[in-house]
């Protein structure tokens, strides 16, 4: 799964992807969720599917 | 039994033999701080929670030390160890022939180097602090930015720890034992030989 179908299918969810890294084989989408809480999740690069998440409560901005 | 009862003991004619050079809140604060970086070191990747607290125990510390260069004891204000950068040369220069001078406060390299570990550590403390923020989220320039002051504080301390040692071992310029300069020493009790 490239980094630009995983975007659209994070965002297609209700997700602003601001970055993606590949760290351990993994994707690593670092982004903010639908209420507008900071996102760091870890996704199965095969199937896009979630493998860990840290999500920060609230937001600064 | 102090040692400057040991001294006295040992018949020295110098009085007094010790005089304060750093006070408790410098010592206080010179290894709180390395403790805190350390823990702030390994708690970066697996305890991310905490790094985060211990980052502003880091960022307290430092900014602690900024004022208390404006206001604390003789030895610990700016004023008493910033010298120009040509001094801090020919000092390095003296130091590498081993004839520098000896100072009570900071040498002039030492001075640096507590400058240089303060901005050092103050990107630090800022980088980190906007890894959090909403508006740098997953900014990789600022992560790497993060970790390359990090890794350039370790170069600092490295250096730190040797021109410690140089220092102490250069100033041992009399052979009996109460005369030796134990710098490391003087960071814990704040005193120095007079």
């Amino acid at each position: 799964m490239s980094k630009e179908d995983l975007t659209a299918m994070y965002v297609e969810q209700g997700y602003e992807v601001k970055n993606i890294k590949i760290d351990e084989g993994c994707y690593e989408i670092y982004g903010f969720d639908p209420n507008g809480g900071r996102i760091e999740i870890y996704v199965n690069p095969v199937t896009g599917e979630l493998a860990d998440a840290l999500t920060i409560e609230g937001s600064d901005s | 039994m102090s040692a400057d009862a040991t001294k006295t003991e040992a018949g020295s004619q110098m009085a007094p033999a010790t005089v304060r050079v750093w006070d408790p809140m410098v010592r206080i604060f010179h290894w709180s701080l390395l403790i805190a970086f350390a823990a702030a070191y390994i708690s970066a990747e697996e305890f991310e929670k905490y790094h985060v607290q211990i980052g502003y125990v880091v960022a307290g510390l430092v900014a602690f030390r900024l004022v208390w260069g404006l206001i604390g004891s003789k030895h610990a204000r700016f004023r008493d160890f910033i010298y120009r950068p040509s001094t801090v040369i020919a000092f390095l220069r003296d130091s590498v022939a081993m004839r520098a001078k000896r100072y009570i406060g900071h040498n002039p390299a030492g001075g640096a180097m507590v400058i240089a570990l303060l901005l050092a550590i103050t990107g630090i403390s800022v980088s980190g602090y906007m890894m959090e923020m909403d508006a740098f989220w997953g900014e990789e320039w600022v992560e790497d930015l993060h970790e390359v002051l990090v890794n350039l504080t370790l170069g600092l301390v490295a250096l730190h720890v040797i021109g410690v040692l140089v220092a102490s071992f250069e100033h041992k310029e009399n052979l009996i034992f109460e005369h030796k300069e134990n710098l490391i020493k003087s960071m814990i009790t704040g005193k120095k030989r007079g």
